[in-house]
């Protein structure tokens, strides 16, 4: 009745007027230069440096289409990943949903929407409403409604439900999961017994959040929360400022919903370390742009300090129990995997800048930096890092992209990863060194 | 009693300059008759802008712009192809900046006074031409100009200081034609105090009902072989925009 009612009112807050579909078709090879063993069987009789990942196509598209008082929009793509086995095809839809508005304020949405979350450039600690990033999905909403209210340009409010947390199979419905750690709790079967467990009452595990926006001048102000029954409690707020041409960030989050678990004295006995009691997450940054007659250039480094729900002195014993009882029936010496495993699966939902590759669930102390450089419209160098301060590992995506006017991109990006001992975040990638060419045409 | 006389002569001496130089106008209220001589106060817009770098053209970009006075402005990029989608939103001096195909679903802070994607243009520049807000403008004389089609024209010149820092340039120089207050050209300049950029205002024609400019060339001081052209080829007046199109939640949608 809502939906019909909104659907017969007049397009006074439509902003787009017309349809568009636009996109890109991007083919691409994937090399590892080192360690690592293939996934695939090389095509097309590429192997320049070493063993062939992954190659295929990729065909992204975007849809918009207005009609009276709202608009559908779709964000897919289609994929298919070659190799001996005939190759494998895949979609993945990141949003796709309808917007109404019933009132020239208020905007109500029912479909997988993302809420655009505060101002940070690779972190958001108080965002557990949309899904973690992955590198196959980098900008997927969730399953929910959401209302939106403006009543100025200047403050709007947004309260959403998601479904899909008490719902998983809805996720799957587009091929689009992902995990926040990388890595499947379940696989590890004696850590198993100890996780969460999807309740009885799905409605219970929904999950909600309130996020209101307000401009004050040049000062961008943010107050969040998202609540899930008896896992998700963190209230959040933040800022971004231009201190005359130089953007800085900032947001601190407290999880009040402690749910991590850690062994009392033995890698069998395991208790909530401090049920109840909160521990915050925050970050910092700053971010400037340069533009000369030579080009433009942007600097941008954050910081990301995580409370993780345990202290260190208890990380070191979950850590060394863990290790020793996974080392007697593995023989894997896979601290950090340990140490994915045992966060709560929302533990951190961050995004490694532009990249869109996952941080896993360890480590209090990030630091993501990102430079880049253009040359006019053709040329653009780019270089971003994630460096692990607890461990000392760090992975650097430097990228090169030659653009025409016609659409075509050609690119090469490479990610490198490095650890001071096999215990580290970065220096367990199976793949260090991995090379990505390919072409881009958009549409 | 003596500041009552002092009072009453520095009135005198304001009236007679406006009289003077801005026929019963004061310098504010020309200078907002030269902005609604380009735009509307509300407006729907497509254009483009064309950057030539030795004569050579280095990138063209289609885009639609809507603008509400006092609220924020919005810019779509429509073309090239690798940029379709790409969108801005500017209000109170802030810039976002939201393109859907980077995968990050994020809204992107910049900074106003950088270069709007590599033009001469900056961002502040396009499709905002809020001078009464942002500068303190006066009249400072008048001068006989040479404009492109049109010859020798008797223009007011207007000088604005920004009032804050947070504004594209830190002061302006505004030529605006004397018989309609028409904007003819403008100089931008540095906190230095040296020229930064000119925009001349040409091609008049017919949009939103009136006769307006339709083509914005811009020339840098530091990069002389460039310029970038600004050519209007629709302008709407659109009164009922709703405040909601300016907002960060609009703009990733």
């Amino acid at each position: 009745m809502l939906l019909a009612g909104a659907c017969l009112a007049a397009p006074q807050n439509a902003v787009a007027q017309d349809n568009s579909l636009f996109g890109s078709v991007e083919t691409s090879v994937t090399d590892s230069i080192a360690g690592g063993s293939s996934q695939l069987s090389s095509i097309a009789g590429l192997a320049p440096y070493g063993q062939i990942l992954s190659g295929g196509v990729k065909a992204h598209f975007i849809e918009r289409s207005t009609f009276d008082g709202g608009e559908l929009y779709v964000d897919d793509t289609l994929s298919w990943l070659g190799g001996s086995d005939g190759g494998m095809l895949s979609n993945s839809l990141a949003q796709g949903y309808v917007a109404i508005s019933p009132l020239p304020e208020l905007t109500l949405v029912v479909g997988k929407r993302r809420i655009s979350w505060g101002a940070g450039y690779a972190f958001f600690p108080g965002d557990l409403i949309n899904p973690p990033a992955s590198p196959d999905n980098r900008s997927s909403g969730f399953y929910g409604i959401l209302a939106t209210i403006a009543p100025s340009a200047s403050f709007t409010l947004t309260a959403a439900v998601r479904f899909d947390t008490a719902f998983p199979a809805l996720s799957t419905l587009t091929g689009s999961t992902s995990t926040a750690v990388g890595v499947d709790p379940s696989s590890l079967p004696f850590l198993a017994a100890y996780l969460p467990t999807i309740p009885d009452n799905p409605w219970l595990s929904l999950r909600y959040a309130l996020y209101a926006d307000m401009l004050f001048g040049n000062l961008d102000l943010y107050a969040a929360t998202t609540y899930q029954y008896s896992s998700v409690l963190r209230p959040a707020a933040g800022f971004s400022l231009d201190l005359g041409g130089v953007i800085a960030n900032g947001e601190v989050a407290v999880e009040f919903s402690n749910s991590s678990l850690y062994p009392v004295a033995s890698s069998t006995a395991f208790e909530h370390p401090a049920f109840g009691t909160p521990y915050p997450i925050f970050t910092v940054g700053l971010q400037r742009t340069v533009t000369s007659d030579a080009g433009s250039y942007a600097i941008t480094a954050e910081y990301l300090y995580d409370g993780m729900g345990y202290t260190a002195a208890q990380e070191g014993t979950v850590c060394g129990d863990l290790l020793q009882a996974l080392s007697a029936i593995s023989g894997s010496t896979s601290a950090a995997k340990l140490r994915a495993a045992y966060a709560s699966a929302d533990a951190s939902s961050s995004a490694w800048f532009s990249s869109g590759s996952v941080i896993p669930a360890f480590g209090r102390h990030y630091v993501a930096v990102s430079l880049s450089a253009s040359a006019g419209t053709a040329f653009e160098a780019t270089a971003a890092a994630l460096v692990n301060l607890q461990d000392g590992s760090f992975a650097v995506q430097p990228e090169l992209r030659l653009s025409w006017q016609s659409g075509v991109e050609l690119f090469t990006r490479a990610v490198v990863a490095w650890g001071p001992n096999d215990h580290s975040e970065f220096g367990l990638l199976p793949t260090p060194v991995t090379v990505t060419t390919g072409a881009v045409v958009h549409f | 009693m003596r500041n009552l006389y002092l009072g009453m002569i520095i009135i005198i001496l304001c009236a007679f300059t406006s009289t003077l130089y801005g026929q019963d106008l004061t310098a504010e209220q020309i200078v907002r008759k030269a902005e609604q001589s380009v735009y509307p106060d509300n407006f729907v817009m497509r254009a483009t802008i064309e950057t030539l770098k030795s004569g050579e053209v280095e990138s063209h970009m289609d885009m639609e712009i809507r603008y509400k006075r006092d609220t924020g402005t919005r810019i779509e990029l429509l073309a090239p192809a690798r940029s379709h989608g790409v969108r801005f939103l500017q209000k109170e001096g802030n810039l976002w900046m939201f393109n859907p195909r980077a995968g990050s679903g994020q809204a992107i802070r910049l900074s106003p006074r950088a270069s709007f994607q590599g033009t001469v243009f900056s961002n502040r520049d396009v499709g905002d031409p809020q001078y009464t807000t942002e500068y303190t403008v006066r009249v400072v004389g008048r001068e006989s100009i040479d404009v492109q089609g049109s010859g020798q024209v008797d223009a007011i010149v207007v000088e604005g200081i920004a009032r804050n820092a947070q504004v594209a340039y830190a002061k302006v120089r505004l030529w605006i034609r004397a018989k309609d207050y028409m904007i003819l050209k403008a100089e931008y300049f540095a906190k230095s105090g040296l020229p930064f950029k000119t925009v001349e205002f040409t091609n008049i024609r017919r949009l939103a009902g009136k006769e307006r400019p339709s083509v914005l060339r811009m020339l840098s001081m530091d990069q002389k072989d460039r310029v970038s052209i600004m050519t209007i080829h629709d302008l709407v007046e659109d009164p009922a925009m709703a405040d909601a199109i300016f907002t960060l939640s609009a703009l990733t949608r």
